[in-house]
């Protein structure tokens, strides 16, 4: 899903800047290796929701480059709209107990 | 796939790999030098940006694995690699390797052959268009003849103009051998005779040529005079599959039909297990001056003058019950129109044709299932060795495993990679089943035709026989694999790299266990095998001494008058004239005459009247009547046991007499002695003439398995019903087919227009008759025998290994003055220990599925003691065979040499 957002609001990126651009958003509080987000890129291709082509970089070299679909971005919504309901229920929870907690205190 | 197509596919794939390769190789390059880059304008010298930009990608390799096991469909990709490292492992061990592609060869190619046969006889449909739309229709009810359709040929005419009821139909005899001369040369060919609408309502379309037609289906030919459609194969044998043919005169019993057809090549007609080579119009008479009128003439419900086989084609909507519903509704209004008295228990009886009309399937799909389970638990057996030695293998290759667990493979690596290699021995071994079941199949082919001719089924390979063995070599493959794999894994985790140096006494215990319960599994298997082996070799004993005659050196030789011309009083005199001519050939000691053969599965027989008997109302007083010549029971050794015999007095100016067997003495006349009783024939108007002069000891008559049936012997020459083609009875003092050249020598010195054939000896009968129970005998003893030499072998393997694991101890159990003896004794007992448990779990078995053979046996129930005794004393005899030298291995270390092994 990062994968799909970073997409979405840059553009077409290769792989090294969207594994950068995933490590500044999450502050360096994701320390995953670089290296994964190659399987994880092949992964979403196969499904449809990103494309990739060869291009050519700001610095005249060639590298491949990922952009989101419309599937891709159906997609993003679906799992963000997803992920919205669960974080809001899971907030619900969270809410409501310590209240009771501070009262018996 | 064809060889060039098949390594393009794969040049293909290496093409589009190394692309793909490269590709992933650029992209993590420029991924690695981007962060470099970052990090050198961060600061860092040029040596630590790059391990800096390594270390925050992580390790390349298992994500380049990972990445190429999402590209591809993994499983395919892996898997080619594990079957490549398969390939090396087996190339690596070539005697194991063979050893079991062979074993699996044999065994997967027996299921082959017996499945292809049973596949023919039992469950293959007519090589025609739609054959689940024909049907077999038969007029049913009380009073119903079997073997015929009991349909008359007017039945069968109106029928013919309701085509709502049936889209079309035709009607067959079965097919028979006649004398056909093509161009020069005599021969006896397969003749069937079809009704015009065979061809259309079976949708064959001939090969050449046009197919019989309802135009032609009468007594003097239709346009084109006397015609017929040859088969394929004579087509080819006798033209040369010569264009010219058609047009061409086939000379049937000195008639000529013209060639006006050919069908095409896999087609048989209606019967499996026969080829007919000729098909001619039904009404169309075989011989000079023969009718059909009978046929013809014969009143619309006469049962007695019926077509044999009626075969109808179902509309493509109409359901069997509902055809059947309409017919008989049709047939009873038909014959309340011909003012025929009783039609409401008149039916129709429709049943599927659709796999043609087998009376090998009669035959043989019972004896065939029960070899099919047979050879598939001698598979088994055969998978539980290959389970063990793969099992050996995977403790010997421990340390292989453990390098590979220790280097990051899973254990479903590990699994997949054993599984591979079992299915590519499974592939082999299939293939090899192949080329043997082939081969195997034509020999089992031989083996059940009796006579002269080779019962003529197409064997080749196909895609259902294909499917069989494929699966069959699958599920061995996963059988005899897993196990061994799964295995292979657990051990290779707890063992690990350090393996060597605990060898100890615990070490290959599961292996052992697991290798122990699949021996106790073979013995369980191969005892009711060797059980039942041993019933079925009693069952033709008794089969065979169940005959009452003495069937050695007695020639049978069929002769026909009829065709010559000779009618009447011409062929008694004839026979009397043959049968001392005959007598005075050297070699032959007596010679008499039989209407009907012995064990021929068929007897003419009689309704007697008896004096001084009763018969109940509704009482069945039928006998079979055999008309023989003077010296019969002498010539095939029935004993006389009252009375005497016939002699040549007894002729047609004589008094009548018969000669009863003691089943027929017993039943009419109980205790008091029939000798000079009187009997007469035909129901009790007839006028008792005939004495009894003898009774004869009983014996079979038309086959070896009947109760003996009540038999009446009569001299021919009192009994002008049997001046008719009979059979001569030639005993002779050597060998009865030395004989047959001089005797047909005699006859056709008589006269050269008498058609000899069948010239067979009795003996060969009694084995004919004896034919399925002869196969299971046999193939259930080979396959017995099979099946205990196997696990005795796996048994030798197992305890082998058991005395190599153990040398220390035994080495330990010397050195403190344990005896050789009992050293001996401790393995042996061990080995019984094995086969005594596996025995009883194998006598459970027999107890508890031996009445499904019990239809099969004759004479001997299924839980013969003494079969099973025997069975229980010759596995227990290979289990000490078996446990023998590993025994005596262990008896013979040398305990400093024991001690020392590490």
């Amino acid at each position: 899903m990062l994968v799909l957002r970073t997409l979405e609001a840059l553009g077409p990126l290769h792989g090294y800047a969207i594994a950068r651009r995933i490590e500044q958003l999450s502050e360096n509080l994701l320390q995953l290796n670089q290296g994964t987000i190659y399987p994880a890129l092949l992964r979403l291709e196969q499904e449809g929701w990103i494309s990739s082509r060869w291009g050519v970089s700001e610095k005249n070299r060639k590298a491949k480059y990922y952009s989101i679909t419309a599937a891709g971005r159906r997609q993003l919504a679906k799992e963000a709209d997803e992920w919205q309901r669960m974080s809001s229920t899971i907030a619900r929870f969270l809410g409501p107990i310590q209240a009771p907690e501070g009262e018996g205190a | 796939m064809s060889w060039p197509r098949r390594f393009a596919v794969r040049m293909w794939a290496l093409l589009v790999r190394t692309r793909l390769e490269r590709e992933l190789d650029d992209e993590v390059r420029f991924h690695l030098e981007m962060q470099a880059e970052d990090n050198l304008r961060s600061g860092m010298s040029a040596a630590e940006a790059r391990s800096a930009a390594k270390r925050s990608f992580g390790g390349v390799e298992p994500m380049k694995e990972e990445y190429r096991e999402g590209r591809t469909l993994p499983s395919i990709d892996s898997a080619a690699r594990d079957l490549r490292y398969g390939l090396r492992m087996l190339r690596r061990s070539p005697v194991l390797t063979l050893t079991i592609i062979l074993s699996l060869g044999l065994g997967i190619g027996a299921n082959t052959a017996i499945f292809s046969l049973l596949d023919r006889v039992v469950f293959r449909t007519l090589p025609v268009k739609d054959p689940d739309t024909l049907v077999f229709v038969a007029r049913g009810g009380t009073t119903a003849l079997k073997t015929s359709s009991n349909i008359s040929f007017a039945l069968f005419e109106r029928l013919q103009t309701r085509r709502d009821l049936l889209v079309d139909l035709f009607a067959y005899a079965p097919a028979s051998p006649q004398n056909v001369v093509v161009g020069s040369e005599s021969e006896v060919a397969e003749v069937q005779q079809v009704t015009g609408g065979y061809f259309s309502t079976l949708r064959v379309v001939p090969a050449r040529g046009r197919p019989l037609l309802p135009s032609d289906d009468l007594e003097s030919g239709g346009a084109d005079g006397r015609v017929c459609v040859i088969s394929h194969r004579f087509w080819m044998s006798r033209f040369e599959g010569a264009a010219s043919a058609l047009g061409k005169p086939v000379v049937i019993n000195g008639l000529p039909f013209t060639v006006v057809g050919v069908t095409p090549a896999p087609f048989f007609g209606m019967r499996i297990g026969s080829w007919p080579d000729i098909y001619v119009p039904l009404m169309t008479p075989l011989s000079a001056g023969g009718t059909r009128s009978e046929l013809r003439n014969a009143r619309l419900d006469d049962r007695r003058q019926a077509l044999p086989f009626v075969v109808g084609r179902l509309h493509a909507a109409q359901s069997a019950s509902r055809a059947e519903r309409d017919l008989t509704a049709f047939v009873r209004q038909t014959l309340r129109d011909a003012n025929v008295s009783e039609t409401a228990s008149e039916t129709i009886d429709v049943a599927p044709a659709g796999r043609g009309q087998s009376d090998l399937e009669r035959q043989f799909s019972q004896p065939l299932v029960i070899l099919m389970i047979i050879v598939a638990a001698v598979l088994l057996i055969a998978c539980g060795n290959i389970a063990n030695l793969l099992l050996s293998r995977a403790t010997a290759r421990q340390k292989e495993i453990a390098v590979r667990l220790s280097l990051g493979a899973s254990r479903g690596c590990i699994i997949r990679q054993f599984v591979a290699e079992s299915l590519l021995l499974a592939f082999f071994g299939g293939a090899t089943g192949l080329v043997f079941a082939t081969w195997a199949g034509q020999l089992l082919l031989r083996y059940v035709s009796t006579g002269s001719r080779v019962i003529p089924l197409d064997l080749s390979l196909d895609v259902r026989v294909f499917a069989f063995t494929a699966v069959a070599a699958l599920s061995t493959g996963v059988l005899f694999g897993v196990g061994p794999a799964i295995y292979a894994s657990r051990a290779g985790l707890r063992r690990g790299l350090g393996a060597d140096t605990v060898r100890g006494a615990s070490v290959g215990r599961p292996s052992a266990r697991i290798g122990k319960a699949l021996i106790l599994c073979e013995v369980a298997l191969a005892l009711p095998m060797l059980i039942a082996a041993a019933l079925f070799v009693r069952t033709l004993e008794n089969l065979k001494s169940a005959a009452g005659f003495v069937p050695k050196n007695v020639l049978l030789v069929s002769v026909d008058p009829l065709v010559a011309g000779y009618r009447g009083a011409q062929i008694k005199t004839l026979y009397d004239e043959l049968l001392a001519r005959i007598e005075r050939v050297p070699g032959v000691r007596s010679a008499s005459l039989l209407n009907v053969n012995l064990l021929s599965g068929a007897y003419s027989r009689i309704s007697v009247d008896v004096d001084g008997y009763a018969p109940m109302p509704g009482e069945d007083n039928l006998a079979g009547l055999g008309a023989v010549g003077a010296r019969f029971f002498e010539t095939v050794g029935m004993p006389i046991v009252r009375g005497r015999s016939f002699t040549i007095r007894d002729n047609e100016t004589s008094p009548p007499v018969a000669v009863i067997n003691e089943t027929m003495a017993q039943y009419y006349f109980r205790d008091s002695d029939p000798i000079g009783r009187r009997l007469g024939f035909d129901g009790p108007r007839s006028s008792r003439q005939i004495e009894i002069i003898g009774v004869v000891r009983d014996a079979k008559y038309a086959t070896l398995r009947e109760a003996t049936p009540r038999m009446l012997y009569r001299p021919y020459p009192q009994h002008p019903r049997s001046w008719f083609r009979s059979n001569l009875q030639i005993r002779t003092t050597g060998n009865p087919l030395g004989a047959a050249a001089a005797i047909r020598r005699e006859i056709h010195g008589m006269d050269k227009n008498i058609t000899v054939s069948g010239i067979t000896t009795l003996g060969q009968q009694v084995e004919d008759a004896a034919i399925r129970e002869r196969l299971i005998a046999l193939l259930s003893s080979c396959f017995g025998l099979l099946a205990a030499l196997l696990a005795s072998i796996g048994l030798y393997g197992i305890m082998a290994y058991s005395v190599a694991r153990r040398v220390k101890e035994i080495g330990i159990r010397m050195a403190l003055g344990g005896r050789q003896s009992h050293l001996m004794k401790m393995i042996m007992r061990e080995t019984l220990g094995l086969v005594a448990v596996g025995m009883v779990i194998g006598l459970g078995i027999t107890l508890s599925v031996g009445r499904l053979i019990s239809s099969h046996l004759y004479g001997i129930t299924s839980y013969d003691p003494a079969a099973i005794t025997s069975a229980v004393v010759l596995m227990i005899i290979v289990g000490l065979g078996a446990g023998l030298l590993p025994a005596l291995r262990a008896s013979r270390l040398d305990p400093v040499v024991a001690l020392r092994t590490d």
